[in-house]
């Protein structure tokens, strides 16, 4: 019998990404999303305490887990009028836990993070990163790359990176295209695969209409599967203040949500969110950095799990 | 020695914009009567808004004893362009705190609720300063009762200017009196009209069976992407000429979780709209206008904003929202540019 009736509160039960059930690698199938958190700290001083990173994620994601709750009759984007099919992510999105990677050297911990990205994309579903700092990102792209059917098909993954500075080394070996904010916006510059690739500034995405948003994006992809990582650094420093190294220029959440809603509806090999020291302070004691990333998640994670299930027209 | 020069002493506690404490007793007609509702038992995650009424009394006194300080050639509102004198504090009236019982939800709504009926009833214009939302449902209880003895029969109009609809009926073990029912609860009473319920900065995701209930029932969403694109003054505009169509009275409730966080952090339920505090306060500037018969100014929470601006902008807020009853207007448009 259970012990009560009604839905927990969100901050009660077990912490899991968006309240998602735990499960292991075995019970993966096709379509589903899994989160896995990867805590660990960068090398370099500028890196922060990302390890911590992981668990305020999931804290903060219980809050959208009411999304699918009793508690909410159809959760609705009352900016797009956009409304949430009821079941989509019943069954589909899951949590696979933390890899146990914070106390191991370096190549040791890419081996693993490696590793286990292509047993996630292996068996078709999407590998859903919760950072830990940029330093993950490069095992991250080549297990994608090693597993994702659609990787294996077009021949490896784009690379999509929104915030953070250029990682070297591992990162040039990987295929993509890479845009990050500069002071004049978002900039993608060719990086492996992607020579002459597109440009996109912050007020051209402010003012494209989604369907050319998306046709930008496909045209910068040329047809490969797409890896996006959202570092926190994409917004400037006084939306969060919870970036070691925050631009004080940059997008706010408006502009990002619409890159990720456009990069939702393309195909997607899997995402991470790095860069979020939950040790800082943030705006006074609130803790915005963790929101504004699963905020602006949120609209890629619902473009991969289901389409929107209509529109309410505006009285 | 000379009296003249004897120092002068203020009350160690502030009152709201310096204003003289009183009972509801005292009241005379046309008064700004200011009281607190410190209660955030009925929040659901972070709390500390029952500091709110305290640091807003603290910032609102300090702004007020600082426009005061213009002397009796006024102030030029440098927003507006308007010559400004603020009233004498005989004029204000701080009704000191509801009591509150964080254990009986039924209790400390009947508290705030008979103090906010009490100024109706004589003729003053109630604000009643949070405390966490739930408070403003009770606000707004005193204000429909006292209006339906005075005018039986007329109806009001209600705008919410908030992250959130607050519209659920009920949350898991906070069950149907809470920071996010609040509205709800409003909508139910008998004399509001509830197609002039108006929200105004609602950001995110929200339920989207409440967003067709309230439209079904002729109720207006203005959502902070609006706000942006069609600007906030017309929004306030256009707020108050549905709020106000066949009423002529207006509640105010004010969350001040619409703005930004990036803005404003100390305050409970964060949300990213991007909207700024001058935004906000074109939206108050507009809405100051309407035919106020009661205000709420809810959310602030000092010890989640230990900077202090989060009081100090709510403040600034709570001036803008009641701005017709703090100043008289001495001229309308002054060229204060060299």
């Amino acid at each position: 019998m259970p012990l009560r009736r009604d839905p927990l509160p969100r901050m009660a039960g077990h912490l899991a990404f968006m309240r998602a059930p735990r499960v292991v690698l075995a019970d993966l199938a096709p379509g589903m999303v899994a989160a896995l958190g990867v805590a660990r700290d960068g090398t370099g001083a500028w890196a922060g305490q990302t390890r911590f990173g992981p668990t305020a994620l999931r804290e903060t994601s219980a809050y959208f887990g009411s999304h699918f709750s009793a508690n909410m009759k159809a959760a609705m984007d009352i900016d797009r009028r956009r409304v949430l099919q009821g079941g989509m992510m019943t069954g589909r999105l899951v949590d696979l836990g933390d890899l146990a990677v914070e106390h191991l050297p370096a190549t040791q911990a890419q081996a693993v993070i490696r590793e286990a990205v292509a047993a996630v994309s292996g068996r078709g579903a999407t590998a859903l990163l919760l950072g830990g700092d940029l330093d993950i990102v490069p095992a991250a792209l080549q297990g994608a790359a090693a597993g994702a059917p659609a990787a294996l098909r077009a021949g490896g993954v784009a690379r999509v990176q929104l915030g953070g500075g250029v990682v070297e080394g591992e990162w040039s070996a990987a295929p993509g295209v890479r845009f990050h904010t500069a002071t004049a916006g978002c900039v993608s510059d060719g990086v492996g695969r992607g020579a002459g690739g597109d440009e996109l500034t912050i007020s051209w995405v402010r003012q494209a209409d989604p369907v050319r948003l998306r046709e930008r994006l496909q045209q910068a992809l040329q047809g490969w599967p797409a890896f996006v990582v959202l570092d926190l650094s994409v917004f400037a420093a006084h939306w969060h203040g919870m970036h070691a190294a925050a631009p004080l220029t940059g997008p706010g959440l408006r502009e990002v949500r619409r890159l990720m809603e456009a990069l939702g509806t393309l195909s997607i090999a899997g995402l991470a969110i790095t860069g979020l020291d939950a040790t800082r302070c943030g705006l006074s004691t609130v803790k915005t950095g963790q929101r504004l990333a699963l905020t602006a998640v949120l609209d890629l994670l619902y473009g991969l799990l289901g389409p929107d299930s209509g529109r309410i027209d505006v009285a | 020695m000379d009296r003249q020069r004897l120092p002068t002493f203020e009350s160690p506690a502030a009152r709201f914009f310096g204003a003289r404490p009183a009972t509801p007793d005292e009241i005379q007609p046309g008064a700004l009567a200011f009281l607190g509702m410190p209660s955030d038992a009925t929040h659901s995650s972070r709390i500390g808004t029952r500091f709110g009424p305290r640091a807003l009394r603290h910032e609102s006194a300090r702004l007020a004893r600082g426009l005061r300080a213009c002397g009796p050639g006024g102030l030029i509102d440098t927003r507006t362009g308007k010559h400004l004198r603020m009233v004498t504090p005989e004029c204000l009236v701080d009704l000191g705190d509801a009591p509150i019982d964080p254990l009986d939800v039924q209790a400390t709504t009947e508290s705030i609720a008979a103090l906010t009926a009490a100024v109706v009833d004589r003729g003053g214009l109630p604000v009643a300063v949070g405390g966490d939302h739930y408070n403003g449902y009770p606000a707004c209880l005193g204000v429909s009762r006292a209006l339906a003895r005075q005018r039986p029969g007329e109806r009001f109009g209600y705008i919410q200017v908030d992250g959130h609809l607050d519209f659920g009926d009920r949350l898991p073990a906070w069950g149907m009196h809470n920071h996010a029912t609040n509205a709800r609860r409003v909508s139910e009473l008998p004399n509001i009209e509830r197609a002039n319920m108006v929200w105004i900065g609602i950001a995110g995701w929200v339920d989207g069976k409440d967003v067709e209930e309230i439209e079904a029932f002729g109720g207006r969403i203005f959502s902070a992407e609006e706000v942006h694109r069609i600007g906030a003054a017309e929004v306030a505009r256009q707020a108050l000429a549905h709020a106000c169509r066949g009423c002529d009275r207006l509640y105010l409730s004010l969350d001040i979780d619409a703005l930004d966080s990036g803005f404003l952090p100390g305050t409970g339920s964060v949300v990213h709209s991007e909207l700024a505090p001058r935004q906000y306060l074109d939206l108050l500037t507009v809405l100051s206008n309407g035919p106020l018969c009661g205000v709420d100014l809810v959310e602030v929470s000092p010890p989640l904003d230990p900077t202090g601006r989060s009081e100090r902008i709510a403040a600034r807020l709570l001036m803008e929202a009641v701005r017709q009853h703090l100043f008289e207007c001495l001229s309308d448009a002054v060229d204060f540019m060299p």
